[in-house]
């Protein structure tokens, strides 16, 4: 059995060679950041069924991986793709309901009470934007791993940032009482 | 509320709620993805099998119908199936289905191993 202190690029060598126990413990290495981008970016109902896509996938094309970026990163993109692939399928079969891919309800006054409701902050935003707003903001990715991450400009990137952090002061302020 | 404190709660709110948790790794999740990755490995086992087989007996059945298609422009050949037209399916026919019997056992065999 691998050690638990080895790094992700000697495990994912390991993984690469057929090692299944180096890959499980790169699973739960990462598991929990994986999901959580992807439970505030797609919803509960989904979100684990594709971080278990995207680690199957990541298993899949372990041998591409060259240790460029660091390995979550690399499964946050797969995850990123395995999302879009949703959101096709789900375009394809004209299914709407999923929050993820349209702007939910408007907010209702009082909903950013002592509570604050971060999910209906979130539901004011496109997937692109609600993307670029965990990885930047909540996961703490600088804004060129953010754009790696998401494959897109760095410019592309920073604008939707600050798009989307102004909807979400606009949504706020909409929310106090006058 | 001012743009600078509008601001201020805006990051706070997004760093709290959107951060990955850090907590022990869910083993029940981690037995999943090993799970699934046994049986990613499983099926792309079996297609590759499947499109070995399929491609040797696709070369297989082309080469009995290219052999027969040969022989059957030979003069004294063509003579004899030109007298009997049976003769022109059945030959083939019985060849294909020895193959296959032999095939088969081969599969039977491996299967056993």
């Amino acid at each position: 059995m691998p050690p638990a202190d080895e790094s992700d690029t000697a495990l994912c060598s390991r993984a690469a060679a057929g090692d299944h126990r180096a890959f499980g413990l790169l699973v739960a290495r990462h598991e929990a950041r994986v999901r959580s981008f992807l439970l505030h970016l797609a919803g509960a109902d989904i979100a684990d069924e594709l971080a278990q896509d995207s680690f199957v996938r990541a298993w899949r094309s372990l041998h591409r991986f060259r240790g460029e970026a660091a390995f979550s990163s690399w499964v946050c993109a797969i995850g990123w793709r395995c999302f879009l692939d949703h959101l096709r399928r789900q375009k394809a079969e004209g299914r709407r309901q999923d929050a993820a891919a349209t702007l939910a309800d408007p907010i209702a006054p009082g909903a950013f009470g002592a509570a604050l409701d971060l999910r209906r902050l979130l539901d004011q935003l496109n997937p692109v934007e609600r993307a670029c707003l965990i990885l930047c903001d909540g996961h703490g990715y600088s804004h060129g791993e953010a754009a790696d991450i998401l494959r897109m400009p760095l410019g592309t990137l920073k604008s939707t940032v600050k798009r989307a952090k102004d909807k979400c002061r606009e949504a706020m302020r909409a929310d106090e009482p006058d | 509320m001012n743009q600078i404190e509008d601001d201020q709660a805006l990051e706070a709110l997004l760093r709290a709620g959107l951060a990955p948790p850090s907590r022990e790794p869910d083993a029940a999740f981690v037995a999943g993805v090993d799970a699934a990755v046994a049986e990613a490995e499983r099926y792309r086992r079996w297609r590759t099998r499947f499109r070995r087989q399929l491609t040797t007996d696709l070369l297989t059945v082309g080469s009995i119908a290219g052999a027969f298609a040969i022989l059957s422009r030979a003069p004294a050949v063509n003579e004899m199936l030109a007298g009997t037209p049976a003769l022109a399916w059945s030959i083939p026919m019985l060849l294909f289905l020895g193959w296959l019997t032999l095939n088969r056992g081969a599969k039977g065999r491996h299967s056993l191993s």
